[in-house]
């Protein structure tokens, strides 16, 4: 396809309101973009990725210090004599 | 102490200084400016260089004034002192930016590429058609563009692979998961109230109200932590006081509601909508305010905002005349024709950095790219009519 034809067929896509088709249609002509706007789609999905990874990479740090949180709760308990409640 | 010993031992003082201030963006590490340390000659004399340097960064940062700078280079005028002031601040910078262009870059390898690609299928497939080494050379470069014109991302970015570099999880997501379920479950923690906002189909509205919460219970989650980690018992007093029937359980209170507090926010981690909430608040520094910028395209109706925005510049401009001639008190407006141009100008001169502030995610990267693929400020003015 030439720029024109890729153009149309997203600004088809677009229309239908369709992201999941737009983004397939995307993935599948990669190639026959330019190569800055081919950099800028990959630029654009490795950032996402990264975040995501980020997003995780914070959760699985907050849940670690949870657990040993409420591990040393229960050490005091016990160190004060405190049996479980 | 020779008058040039104590020469040299101030330049080493100052180079001592400048590595200290200079941190690898990712790692945190001290790092020095290298082949980046330039003079304001150096960069001027290199074509691409002072196109970073005033169309890119500066522009990024000082658009009026690289307007100004870039049209007096073309004309071949003297700079003024000003200007000339201007463009050494600017330098350091941005021979630090470069820099850091590099360090971040350096990750950018066909490995490193090929790793990330095991988590998004759509990167997989991308590189199964052009490879990891173009790939690589992809990034690198759209990063490098990304990096002087575009703070924000480039902060973003490098944020982001500052956390995975951080933050080493030991456990998988699943093992954690699971650890918690039960830890909670041995502890009789049920679900909390806020989960009930993130059942299904969050509006604006819940979003906002999950949002606060998260903010609220992630306060509290602090400080039971600290509390616990700080050793709770030792701050009461020690064990003797805990030996009468009454401080025991004020104790078992104590430490069951910041075990609570702890539960609420790990039970949230375990619920899509609620962990999305704390990833975006610990993510965005714990400010809860919208930082997305208006101009991000996310969305299919993101894009056709824009366009139709595109499509009324003409009605746009005209509103914009009227106003103009109303508040320069003009009548017949072709009676003045160096005004008329004057305003057409400054249109679409804000027009122009309106377009360059946009960007999109994913995808619709593509159809934004073509959108405005060529449009400078004079293809603007001149279809103006």
């Amino acid at each position: 396809m030439n720029q024109e034809e890729l153009l149309s067929e997203m600004e088809r896509l677009v229309e239908a309101g369709d992201e999941k088709a737009f983004e397939r249609f995307v993935l599948d002509h990669f190639t026959e973009f330019p190569e800055d706007v081919q950099g800028k789609l990959l630029l654009n999905f490795y950032t996402e990725t990264v975040e995501k990874q980020a997003g995780e990479a914070v959760i699985a740090d907050i849940q670690k210090e949870g657990l040993d949180a409420i591990a040393k709760i229960d050490e005091i308990e016990r160190s004060a004599g405190v049996s479980e409640q | 102490m020779s008058l040039e010993r104590a020469y040299r031992m101030r330049v080493a003082h100052a180079e001592a200084e400048k590595r200290e201030n200079i941190r690898h963006p990712i790692s945190g590490d001290e790092m020095e400016l290298g082949e980046h340390d330039l003079t304001l000659a150096e960069i001027m004399q290199d074509k691409e260089k002072q196109e970073f340097f005033i169309n890119r960064y500066l522009y990024s940062e000082k658009p009026d004034d690289a307007r100004e700078i870039a049209d007096a280079l073309a004309d071949g005028t003297m700079l003024s002192q000003k200007q000339t002031t201007l463009l050494e601040t600017v330098r350091e910078k941005f021979n630090i930016r470069m820099a850091e262009v590099e360090k971040v870059t350096e990750r950018f390898t066909p490995e490193e590429v090929t790793r990330v690609a095991e988590i998004d299928p759509r990167i997989k497939e991308i590189l199964g058609k052009i490879g990891p080494e173009k790939a690589a050379e992809f990034l690198a470069t759209q990063f490098q563009g990304l990096a002087v014109s575009d703070k924000r991302a480039f902060n973003r970015m490098v944020k982001s692979m500052r956390t995975v570099h951080e933050v080493s999880t030991g456990k998988d997501a699943v093992a954690l998961d699971k650890e918690i379920t039960e830890t909670l479950s041995s502890h009789r923690i049920s679900e909390a109230d806020y989960f009930k906002a993130a059942t299904s189909g969050l509006t604006v509205e819940t979003k906002a109200n999950l949002d606060k919460l998260v903010a609220e219970q992630f306060g509290w989650f602090r400080k039971s932590v600290d509390w616990a980690t700080g050793g709770g018992l030792r701050h009461r007093g020690g064990r003797e006081l805990y030996m009468q029937l009454e401080e025991q359980q004020k104790l078992v209170a104590e430490c069951d509601k910041h075990r609570k507090s702890i539960g609420k926010v790990l039970q949230g981690t375990l619920t899509s909508d609620v962990n999305l909430a704390i990833q975006k608040y610990m993510m965005e520094g714990g400010n809860l305010e919208e930082k997305k910028p208006k101009n991000t395209v996310e969305t299919i109706a993101d894009y056709k905002s824009i366009k139709d925005d595109l499509n009324s510049t003409q009605s746009r401009y005209d509103q914009y005349l009227q106003s103009e001639m109303k508040r320069r008190r003009i009548n017949n407006i072709a009676q003045q024709p160096a005004i008329l141009d004057e305003i057409k100008e400054k249109f679409a001169d804000q027009e122009f950095k309106k377009q360059k502030r946009y960007t999109a995610i994913g995808a619709l990267g593509a159809l934004l790219a073509f959108l405005f693929r060529g449009r400078t400020k004079d293809d603007i003015k001149n279809s103006l009519k």
